[in-house]
């Protein structure tokens, strides 16, 4: 799997594809860009430049893409609850830090947060409250660049995803020549700074995950101040008083106070700021210049600038962990690696301090956006909610996708028995060859019997009709139409052998005559009164020039009661209406018997039996 | 794994069952058809048969010793007609060969029944035999003629039975 994670900055982007899974991965690529100083439209420059880095730098090719936002404009506050449940949280979480973020219209932002893991039995959260224009504008940026992200997170959260990949065993060792359990191991704390172009992040961390997270308002590209043109004026930290341990505390609450101010002032002052300078992205000081690198930077500005940016950083990491007390074994400086400034904090903070470069000399945010992209769960904050949600992709579907093709399966698999069942049972029922009760077997059966085992004696050999099925190689229900097949070629033999296979025209049958003639007198008289028959005479006539071959059909009758008259004239229209009479149906006139009520006549009618073949046949 | 690689492989697999499916379906239907076949098939195969046995037994009779007159006789026994005589006239082998049949006894009563199985039979066993000629008459007759509506029995006397045995072979 490939997995694109991008790290936005207001002056530029980086970018990492992390290829394989969580476990074993490598950077496939990697790359990062700027955005140029004088940029009229910095959103879509900024994003024509991360599709141009995209494309050339071999990412365009991937299978998921995560975003770090720029976290400057996040107010981060730290939140207990007493239950864990992610969708619990979320459905309180405004609620809950609300009052935290007084200068903030809680409507305005998008809230969503880090579990820390301290020794404290409830939840600990990090809340970061992303404002809305800021997400605007992440997202903005991303349509220019072609990209479609469902994940927002922020760089501090894809920073968290990035920890594992510290080296920290051994730092603490080395420096105190000890050596520890794994146990304890895991409970100690180290120290992951990575410096910014505009800010910096301070993320304090055992092997359990996360502990705290800073960000500290200083970056790199305060070296540029006062390179390019004249910015507004310079927003100090507050002075860091070096060596007073004792005021430690209280400088660094004062600090903390001091640093939320500047972020209200920082965001307050967007308006004013941008009659300033309208192109700042994501809200920050739009004097320093963004078109250096690191390097030019360093190039550029005095030893004396970077000096105090090397203090600046000390003082702010310093003061962060005295305002958490927290105590670490060791410091890890990621991001932008200023000369000596692992030195100047393992001075300061007696602590052993290494710079890190990551693999390929990528971000480690995009690093971590990467991995979150892998499965990576550290951090779970997406700020692609409320209005911003992603509604577009797989990933939207995905959940009820995967129930109904599961339900499908299932469906098919339970159908798909059933009609197998089913179906083997009516093959066993119809044709099947052991089965002694199914059709097959019993036609065959009563075959062998019929035509087999009864032959007379004398008859001739190949009367025999097979109906045994070993060795023929035909689909089963091709056994019956087989077994069919011979017993017609059977009749077809005997009619040969007889001489009955011709048709020719045979004479008219008077016994099918009468069959037909008696169906009649019984439907029309066995359920009205009693009647006899007197006298039948029937014979065939040939075909003539005047008449067509038929069974000329005389029959005396006494019908009994009062209308038999009327009985017998409905008779006789019965007989000359039937399709197998030909010409008139004649009597002698109904004349009364002489015992009894009643009368008889003498009927003649012709009969062709051919035309009553389907009456013939039904009986 | 991915959601997506896992989609992709429900897919296959919804696919697969579903082949199965359809595959399960068309054997049931092929076997819902195939058992009303064999159904119809199993009664008209056993008819067929029937025939084909009863006349192959009539058919070696025929051949044993030639006779038609014999085999009449033979179905006049089956249904009791008791003896009878049976006169041919013409060419067994060309055109129409005419059978005329006697009952030997004069005070012979049959049922109405007895007389037409006997016909059937004739029919039905003999090759190409129809019944051309039939006149019957209340058997409690005398020489003297019943009044009509008279109580009788439904016993009847044969006066005239014809059969014509027509043969593919016309005359010239």
């Amino acid at each position: 799997m490939r997995s694109l994670g991008i790290s936005l900055r207001p002056d530029g982007f980086s970018f990492a594809v992390c290829d394989g899974s969580l476990k074993k991965y490598t950077v496939a690529a990697s790359g990062s860009g700027l955005l140029p100083s004088d940029s009229s439209d910095p959103v879509r420059d900024l994003g024509k430049a991360l599709a141009a880095a995209l494309k050339s730098g071999g990412a365009s090719k991937y299978d998921k893409v995560i975003i770090a936002a720029p976290g400057i404009t996040s107010p981060l506050r730290e939140l207990s609850l007493p239950f864990s449940d992610r969708e619990k949280i979320m459905q309180v979480l405004k609620f809950e830090v609300e009052s935290e973020l007084y200068h903030l219209d809680i409507d305005e932002v998008v809230c969503d947060f880090l579990e820390l893991h301290d020794e404290r039995a409830t939840t600990t959260l990090l809340v970061a409250s992303q404002p809305k224009p800021d997400i605007q504008t992440t997202l903005d940026v991303l349509s220019a660049a072609g990209v479609d992200a469902a994940l927002l997170d922020v760089d501090f959260g894809a920073l968290a995803a990035y920890l594992p990949s510290i080296p920290t065993v051994g730092l603490a060792e080395e420096a105190e020549g000890e050596v520890l359990s794994l146990a304890e191991q895991a409970d100690q704390l180290h120290g992951l700074l990575h410096v910014g172009p505009y800010s910096s992040v301070l993320m304090v961390f055992s092997a359990r995950g996360p502990r705290a997270v800073r960000l500290l308002h200083v970056g790199y590209r305060e070296l540029g101040r006062g390179l390019e043109g004249e910015g507004p004026p310079e927003v100090h930290a507050e002075p860091v008083v070096e060596g007073r341990d004792e005021n430690d505390l209280h400088a660094a609450e004062s600090a903390e106070a001091a640093a939320n101010e500047a972020i209200e002032e920082l965001m307050e002052g967007t308006e004013l700021e941008d009659s300033v300078d309208a192109e700042a992205l994501w809200g920050v000081d739009g004097a320093l210049p963004t078109g250096y690198e690191l390097e030019a930077l360093l190039e550029e500005a005095s030893p004396e600038a970077v000096a105090e940016l090397r203090r600046r950083l000390v003082a702010e990491v310093r003061r962060g962990l005295l305002a958490s007390s927290l105590k670490l074994e060791s410091v890890t400086i990621a991001g932008a690696l200023l000369p000596g400034l692992d030195e100047q904090m393992q001075q300061r903070l007696a602590i052993p301090v290494r710079m890190h470069e990551s693999e390929a000399n990528a971000c480690p945010i995009a690093i971590g956006a990467g991995l979150r992209g892998l499965g990576d769960k550290t951090s779970p904050m997406n700020f692609r909610q409320e209005e911003f949600r992603f509604t577009k992709g797989l990933e939207r579907i995905e959940g009820p996708l995967t129930f109904a093709l599961v339900s499908l399966i299932a469906y098919f698999v339970l159908a798909g028995v059933v009609d197998y069942k089913v179906g083997s049972a009516k093959m066993s029922a119809a044709a099947g060859l052991g089965d002694r009760s199914s059709l097959l077997t019993l036609t065959a059966h009563e075959v062998d019997q019929l035509l087999n085992e009864n032959m007379p004696e004398g008859a001739p050999e190949n009367w025999r009709v097979r109906t045994d099925f070993e060795g023929v190689d035909i689909p089963r229900d091709q056994h019956i139409i087989r077994l069919r097949n011979g017993v017609s070629d059977a009749a077809k033999d005997l009619d040969e052998m007889l001489g009955t296979s011709e048709a020719i025209e045979l004479p008219k049958s008077c016994l099918d005559a009468w069959r037909l003639v008696s169906d009649v007198l019984k439907r029309e008289l066995d359920d009205r009164e009693r009647w006899m028959l007197e006298d039948l005479t029937m014979n065939f006539v040939k075909k003539s020039s005047r008449v067509e071959a038929h069974v000329e059909v005389k029959m005396q009758l006494t019908i009994f009661g009062e209308s038999a008259t009327a009985i017998g004239e409905g008779l006789q229209t019965k007989l000359r209406n039937s399709e197998w009479s030909v010409g008139q149906v004649e009597n002698n006139g109904w004349e009364p018997i002489k015992d009894g009520v009643g009368r008889f006549s003498t009927i003649t009618l012709r009969v062709d039996p051919e035309q009553g073949s389907e009456l013939l046949g039904a009986e | 794994m991915s959601n997506r690689r896992t989609l992709i492989i429900l897919l296959v697999l919804v696919a697969l069952t579903g082949a199965g499916r359809f595959w399960a379906k068309s054997h049931r239907t092929t076997w819902d058809s195939g058992f009303s076949r064999h159904a119809s098939l199993f009664k008209s195969v056993i008819e067929e048969a029937r025939e084909v046995s009863a006349r192959r037994e009539a058919a070696v009779y025929g051949l044993g010793d030639s006779s038609y007159q014999t085999q009449i006789q033979e179905f006049a026994g089956r249904s009791r007609l008791g003896n009878i005589t049976v006169r041919p006239r013409g060419n067994a082998e060309v055109g129409d060969y005419v059978l005329m049949v006697d009952i030997e006894n004069p005070d012979h009563r049959y049922g109405r029944n007895q007389i037409f199985t006997f016909l059937y039979n004739c029919e039905v066993m003999i090759p190409r035999v129809r019944t051309t000629s039939l006149s019957i008459r209340p058997a409690s007759e005398g020489t003297r003629k019943l009044e009509p509506g008279t109580e009788r029995d439904d016993l009847w006397k044969v006066e005239q039975v014809t059969f014509i045995k027509r043969s593919p072979e016309k005359l010239n």
